[in-house]
């Protein structure tokens, strides 16, 4: 091929901007840290990587969730806690009243002094916690429980049974409350027997309201049993997504990622090969026939 | 036989010597003229002249007279001149392709934490997180917020779908009009080279300058080109000529009424017929604008229209913390136009995120509303938003793939092409330097002949008879 000076210089300047683009593509993807900053870098990659962030920010809000469950749960474990402490009050009352050679007086003290710890289980059972009846299934904005009657005979719910959860990606949402009226109700009729029977000064029927107690506190224990069981669940499945969030990211870099060694050879590499075409550029057409006519 | 027919012939000697210098000296100063093709000299020798029983007079065989620079020519190759304007087309085309491409990438912006991708699982997850808390009205706002978020997202890289349409639109009436000036300077060329060559003159220079202007039109459309026996070259698109000899057929833009009023290319004669371009710059201008973006205008749309119609279904079948039913989530019926529902933005208490009324703690049909989100409702059930959104970005990174690949193949093409037109067309210094001296030494040597006729003549004169 006959060659010109305009072939020669025409080729070098194209290699030369060849390889500045290489270069400018590597100093690129070295300051970005990414591999991909546009989808045809690698439109398969782009698609898996949108896949990760989309996970990941998923997950993120799964542990969102699960917080509010836990901090939720925490709540109905202290409320069952104070419940079940003072059901074991009104329990000692209970025997102490049951026994006969207690004066009706006494038994009077007994009555006012069952008759706060019913104040206080109503007010547990309409623990408001960050805004939500705790124990009013899903009518969070009622306050479930109240007393009926004065003295009081019967309390009367407002709740439902329904219940409350948070999604967790896979199966069934998580349940974040208990059945208010099963967990608090029984506690509350026996109360109000129990306060009544002392008032009455009724020794006999007193000490049939121990039993009522003794079952009264079982259910709340077992209802706690039940939160505190969840509770570790929640903690579980808090170490699962994050060790899966930690592997997610882990992909998620290696897909999206630059692979910082292997560019940084690369980018050597190319700045070797365009100092060495500069260089050939300097000397190309550098002579010609004219250097050596006279 | 005449002693000065010596002087004539070395006259034509030293004539053509200075015609060849003059041409070398006009090769190297355009070494570096775009389009430039170099020209040689044509030499012919003079014959003798024979007849009228001169021939052998005197038993003298007669020479001929000298030589005769006949022609100037361009060296030329039509062949490498059709393959360059061929891969030109084509080369021009991917690289304005890729432009188009690389505009999209930057209006979809993926992949980043602000992208659409992004917002979707946004939206989805703030129903989520709305769950663990119905009836704070401050997380139903937030709800509210981060669709609105979304839905302005949706909105702006609509709104630059559109913008770049009318960008490209603009980009075809400019084309046309840089077509219609290059096509009315080749019907002036036309006339001229025709003209000069009638007069035996030497048009190398027009005809390269015509040569370059069609390498230029070639880069914006698709053409090819015929010459006929006086010069004159006719320039055809794909349908019909638009230049014949000195006259033009200019294109011209039109408002489509079937193409939402942008500009259709047609011959600006009576007959207003449509311009088919298959390739160049115009080419694909009109195929980014009519084929490209559309596509990526329709995806996005269908992706807004069905998050209207399912997210909207299902909140209309909730309770808000009013008890409020039957209220649509969304506004709008494009990605153009999807909002968030403006009662919904002023009163997040009537989002409805119960599934009964009066249960402010039930938040099932907020859940109903997430589980939109894992449910195959695109491509004919087969596809979730989400998998949709990521299939048509990843269709726009292919397309830029591809049209990238292509632009670097048929830049490689056209540069192994104009190198071969350079290698034949280019002027070489080396080349010209020598035959500088060459033609230096012919005419120093007729010169010599000169000197020489001149001392024969000096001895046949002046010296002729005399004695001693």
């Amino acid at each position: 091929m006959r060659i010109t000076d305009r072939v020669m210089l025409d080729r070098v300047n194209a290699n030369l901007q060849a390889n500045l683009e290489r270069l400018s593509d590597l100093q690129q993807q070295l300051s970005g840290g990414k591999r991909i900053r546009r989808p045809s870098d690698d439109p398969a990659d782009t698609v898996t990587a949108l896949r990760y962030r989309s996970q990941l920010a998923l997950n993120a809000q799964y542990e969102r969730g699960l917080d509010a469950a836990r901090v939720r749960l925490g709540a109905t474990d202290t409320a069952l806690g104070q419940l079940g402490d003072l059901l074991q009050r009104a329990h000692e009352l209970a025997v102490q009243g049951g026994t006969v050679t207690v004066g009706p007086a006494e038994m009077q003290d007994l009555a006012a002094e069952v008759g706060q710890l019913l104040n206080g289980a109503v007010t547990l059972g309409n623990t408001n916690f960050a805004g939500q009846y705790i124990f009013a299934g899903t009518k969070t904005l009622t306050s479930p429980f109240a007393l009926s009657g004065a003295p009081p005979t019967a309390y009367t719910f407002v709740g439902n049974s329904s219940q409350t959860a948070v999604d967790i990606g896979a199966g069934a949402p998580f349940p974040t409350n208990v059945d208010g009226n099963a967990a608090c109700g029984p506690a509350l009729s026996v109360l109000i027997k129990l306060r009544n029977d002392l008032a009455a000064g009724d020794h006999v029927a007193v000490g049939s309201d121990v039993s009522s107690l003794q079952t009264a506190l079982d259910t709340t224990l077992q209802v706690r049993g039940d939160v505190g069981a969840r509770m570790n669940r929640v903690q579980a499945l808090q170490s699962e997504i994050g060790q899966s969030q930690a592997y997610l990211q882990q992909l998620d870099a290696q897909t999206e990622d630059l692979d910082i060694a292997d560019a940084v050879v690369k980018l050597t590499s190319q700045q070797a090969v365009y100092e060495a075409a500069l260089r050939v550029a300097a000397r190309a057409s550098q002579s010609s026939l004219l250097d050596f006519l006279r | 036989m005449a002693l000065s027919v010596g002087l004539d012939t070395a006259l034509t000697g030293l004539r053509a010597a200075q015609t060849a210098t003059d041409v070398v000296s006009h090769n190297i100063a355009n070494a570096n003229t775009d389009g430039f093709t170099r020209q040689v000299v044509d030499f012919q020798a003079i014959p003798a002249v024979q007849g009228w029983g001169l021939s052998n007079a005197f038993g003298v065989p007669r020479p001929g007279l000298g030589v005769d620079a006949s022609d100037i020519r361009r060296l030329r190759d039509a062949f490498l001149d059709f393959q360059y304007r061929d891969a030109n087309s084509q080369s021009s085309m991917y690289q304005r392709m890729v432009d188009a491409f690389d505009k999209l990438q930057v209006v979809f912006n993926e992949p980043t934490d602000g992208g659409l991708n992004a917002q979707i699982a946004q939206f989805f997850s703030s129903f989520r997180d709305v769950a663990s808390q119905p009836e704070s009205v401050a997380a139903r706002a937030s709800v509210v917020q981060n669709a609105a978020n979304m839905t302005s997202e949706v909105n702006r890289v609509a709104q630059q779908l559109v913008d770049l349409r009318k960008e490209l639109d603009q980009q075809v009436s400019l084309k046309v009009q840089q077509i219609n000036t290059i096509t009315s300077q080749v019907a002036d060329l036309n006339q001229q080279i025709v003209a000069t060559e009638l007069q035996n003159g030497n048009a190398s220079d027009l005809r390269d300058r015509r040569d370059l202007l069609v390498d230029q039109l070639s880069g914006l459309v698709p053409l090819h080109t015929t010459e006929d026996a006086k010069g004159s070259l006719t320039i055809y698109t794909q349908d019909r000529a638009i230049v014949d000899g000195a006259a033009v057929i200019k294109l011209t833009t039109v408002p489509d009424g079937a193409n939402s009023g942008l500009q259709k290319v047609v011959y600006d004669d009576q007959s207003q017929q449509p311009v088919t371009v298959g390739g160049g710059e115009l080419g694909a201008l009109l195929a980014a604008r009519d084929q490209v973006v559309p596509q990526q205008q329709q995806a996005l749309d269908a992706l807004a229209q069905q998050l209207i119609t399912s997210v909207n279904a299902a909140h209309q079948a909730g309770y808000g913390l009013d008890n409020s039913t039957g209220l649509d989530f969304f506004v709008g019926n494009s990605a153009l136009t999807i909002g968030v529902s403006g009662t919904l933005l002023q009163s997040p208490e009537k989002l409805a995120l119960s599934s009964q009324p009066n249960e402010p703690g039930n938040s099932d049909n907020a859940s109903a509303i997430v589980g939109l989100q894992s449910q195959p409702l695109m491509s004919g059930g087969t596809a979730t938003l989400e998998d949709f959104y990521r299939t048509l970005v990843a269709t726009l990174g292919v397309g830029a793939q591809k049209a990238q690949a292509q632009s670097q193949n048929q830049q490689l093409v056209l540069q192994g092409i104009e190198q071969q037109r350079q290698g034949g067309s280019g002027v070489s210094l080396d080349e010209e330097s020598t035959n500088l001296i060459r033609f230096q030494r012919a005419y120093e040597a007729s010169a010599r002949v000169v000197t020489v006729v001149d001392g024969m003549l000096d001895t046949l004169i002046n010296r002729t008879g005399v004695l001693g």
